[in-house]
């Protein structure tokens, strides 16, 4: 019993630890700036290198205890404050860091600058400061130029003419798939093959697994049967592919003759009268429908 | 001061009216209305399914009733009124996985365990959905609504709105009548088609009676089947995995309170908001066009090929198998997953035919396994057009 709620427990924290790695290992360094000139302003009205952090995930990411840094032999540079609810991160959604040493202006001002006309370096890392969780290291840019993934979350960076702080990189106005579909597809007919395909493959597994399920199950039960009452394997498992009906027979017959005994007098054919437990002299329906005699 | 008076109250009593839904009212509500009380009458007269035919048609109604857009809140399409509320089970999709979780947990499966061959036929209904697909171009669709359309052809109610709400959610409303309104006329699409492809001799085939199925495959069902098609599409995840979880709640002998739950209160529930939210999107304004009269035209077709489909491919399949094998082609109409209907419609024509022969336990092994066939083919669509 012990042993027992000691293993749930283990599985339980592993659990646990698994779904935070998970969690954090979504985020991605999305976009960086390093020479802000008339780029964005933070909401102190100043123009500083800032750095996108996006999460890639289906689900919501809590990014407050992780460190970023722009010295790879630091990794615990700067911990990400986790007094500000903001550090929450929703799906598909992004944050801006301030890479501007003002660490007095919030949890999103890191204690370190980006130089502007050189190489930056920027790693993330989860809240051991141990494992890397992305890393990213920017060119020299030009003015208000960025360095980020072309397509959100994406891992081939590059410099961005048109930087998009807060913003998704790229915006599409049309869903991709459907435009291959209506282009290399417009009468449906590979649609119908592949998509057919599929549902054909599906069942037939569940058809293949589900006929060697029933033949182990017949076998096992001829087994048994045969194990019960001695004889042969093959008649044991006639016996035991039976269908239903004729079993629901069977044993309709054996309660009959078992448990509902019937004894000779259901074999006489009686005529007997049926008394009626109500006559109209005692019945409420001939009281309530008479009609009041006049005089 | 009385002038005044009798003109306030005058003005009064016309600004009143403005907000009447006599005042607001168009063409098109009567013609809608006219649908609802339909519905309601092919529920109780005919009893065309009445469990889902009175909540749509009432929501029909609810959602034709005219009102002066100030912004009170009343609308199911105002964001935060009330049916707009109850209506995000249907735009977000999950009210079809919870109905699917109750069908999970009263469906049967041992027939389709007893002879899996029968799930085959299940997939070759599935032709519907996608001949449909095809007409869906052809007829100018986007693939994405086309995809949506096409879902009709697989009978499934929920499916038909789960996917809609992904691929076209301008056209769920349609959709889901359509897919409503012929899965209740499934007594009058099905048997005729089922007549014109088949011989007497083949309506008269006999086929073995089922084994009996013991508990243990029954539980694996569940598990494997999940296993199996997620695996496969696992974009058919939230309805092939609530299907199976329901099954396993009745099929595990330990949960019977909650299959009974998932099977009882918790589905009819479900059904009630599902029917009269949907019945409510049907507001004329957005209802009556062009597009809705196409997808009523798409949605018999699709019927028809899947129909067709099943009972076709049953014949075909008939040439590889052995004497004593043989499946009646009056199954094959079963493959839609219109459960139970379809496989009553196949005990009905096949007892016209040879009055001893039972084809309904038989038959309800496509069904199911259409049920199946119908939520793959969805998660395809979604995986492919999402």
């Amino acid at each position: 019993m012990i042993k027992h709620s000691i293993g749930i427990l283990l599985l339980a924290l592993i659990s646990v630890f698994t779904v935070s790695a998970q969690s954090t290992s979504a985020l991605r360094i999305n976009e960086v700036l390093t020479n802000n000139v008339s780029n964005y302003v933070d909401p102190f009205g100043n123009r500083g290198a800032w750095i996108e952090i996006y999460n890639s995930s289906a689900g919501t990411v809590q990014m407050a205890g992780c460190y970023i840094t722009n010295d790879k032999n630091n990794p615990k540079k700067y911990m990400i404050s986790k007094g500000d609810l903001k550090t929450k991160i929703g799906p598909r959604q992004r944050v801006l860091l301030w890479a501007d040493n003002l660490t007095h202006h919030g949890a999103f001002h890191t204690n370190f600058i980006l130089e502007p006309n050189k190489e930056n370096y920027v790693g993330l890392f989860d809240a051991s400061g141990k494992n890397l969780i992305d890393e990213v290291i920017v060119p020299p840019l030009g003015p208000d130029q960025s360095y980020g993934a072309p397509v959100d979350g994406s891992r081939e960076l590059k410099v961005l003419p048109h930087p998009t702080p807060e913003a998704a990189n790229y915006v599409e106005n049309s869903n991709p798939k459907v435009d291959k579909f209506a282009e290399k597809d417009p009468d449906g007919v590979a649609m119908s093959l592949t998509a057919m395909s599929v549902v054909f493959l599906a069942l037939i597994l569940l058809y293949l697994v589900f006929k060697q399920i029933g033949r182990t199950a017949v076998w096992m039960s001829a087994k048994r049967a045969m194990k019960a009452k001695g004889g042969d394997l093959k008649s044991a498992k006639a016996e035991a592919d039976i269908p239903g009906d004729v079993l629901a027979v069977i044993s309709l017959a054996l309660y009959e003759y078992m448990e509902a005994e019937h004894d000779y007098e259901e074999t006489i054919l009686t005529m007997k009268h049926v008394t009626r437990r109500y006559s109209p002299w005692n019945s409420k329906i001939y009281g309530l429908r008479e009609l009041p005699i006049r005089k | 001061m009385s002038g005044d008076f009798f003109t306030f109250l005058s003005e009064n009593i016309q600004e009143f009216f403005t907000y009447t839904g006599f005042a607001n009212f168009e063409i098109g509500n009567l013609i809608m209305i006219l649908c609802g009380v339909f519905f309601i009458y092919l529920a109780i007269a005919k009893e065309f399914e009445p469990m889902l035919l009175i909540p749509i048609g009432f929501g029909i109604l609810i959602g034709n009733i005219p009102f002066k857009d100030a912004g009170l809140q009343v609308g199911i399409y105002e964001e935060g009124s009330v049916l707009n509320i109850l209506y995000q089970g249907v735009v977000q999709g999950w009210y079809p996985p919870l109905i699917f979780l109750g069908i999970g947990a009263m469906t049967d499966f041992s027939a389709l365990i007893s002879n899996p061959k029968l799930m085959l036929i299940g997939a070759a209904a599935q032709f519907g959905i996608f001949g449909a697909y095809a007409i869906a171009l052809m007829m100018g669709f986007e693939p994405n609504q086309a995809g949506a359309i096409g879902i009709i052809g697989g009978a499934d109610g929920p499916t038909a709105i789960f996917l809609s709400s992904k691929l076209a959610p301008n056209l769920m409303g349609a959709i889901a009548i359509s897919a409503y309104s012929y899965m209740a006329l499934v007594p009058v699409i099905q048997p005729p088609i089922m007549r014109l492809l088949t011989t007497k001799k083949e309506r008269l085939i006999r086929m073995r009676p089922p084994r009996v199925v013991s508990q243990t495959e029954k539980i694996i069902f569940p598990i494997a089947g999940l296993l199996l098609t997620c695996f496969l599409v696992p974009s058919g995840l939230p309805l092939l995995g609530m299907l199976f979880f329901g099954n396993l709640l009745k099929e595990s002998g330990v949960t019977r309170r909650l299959a009974e739950t998932a099977r009882g209160p918790l589905i009819d529930v479900i059904t009630i908001l599902l029917g009269v939210t949907v019945g409510a999107s049907t507001q004329a304004s957005q209802f009556l066009t062009m597009n809705s009269v196409k997808i009523f035209a798409l949605g018999a077709l699709s019927f028809i090929i899947a129909t067709a489909a099943g009972v076709l491919f049953v014949k075909f399949f008939n040439l590889f198998l052995k004497k004593g094998n043989k499946i009646n082609p009056l199954i094959g109409n079963a493959g839609v997953s219109a459960v139970p209907d379809s496989a009553r419609i196949s005990q009905i024509v096949g007892l016209e035919y040879d009055p001893t022969n039972y084809l309904l336990m038989h038959a309800m092994g496509p069904n199911v396994a259409g049920v199946i066939g119908s939520a793959v083919a969805a998660g395809i669509l979604l995986g492919f057009l999402a």
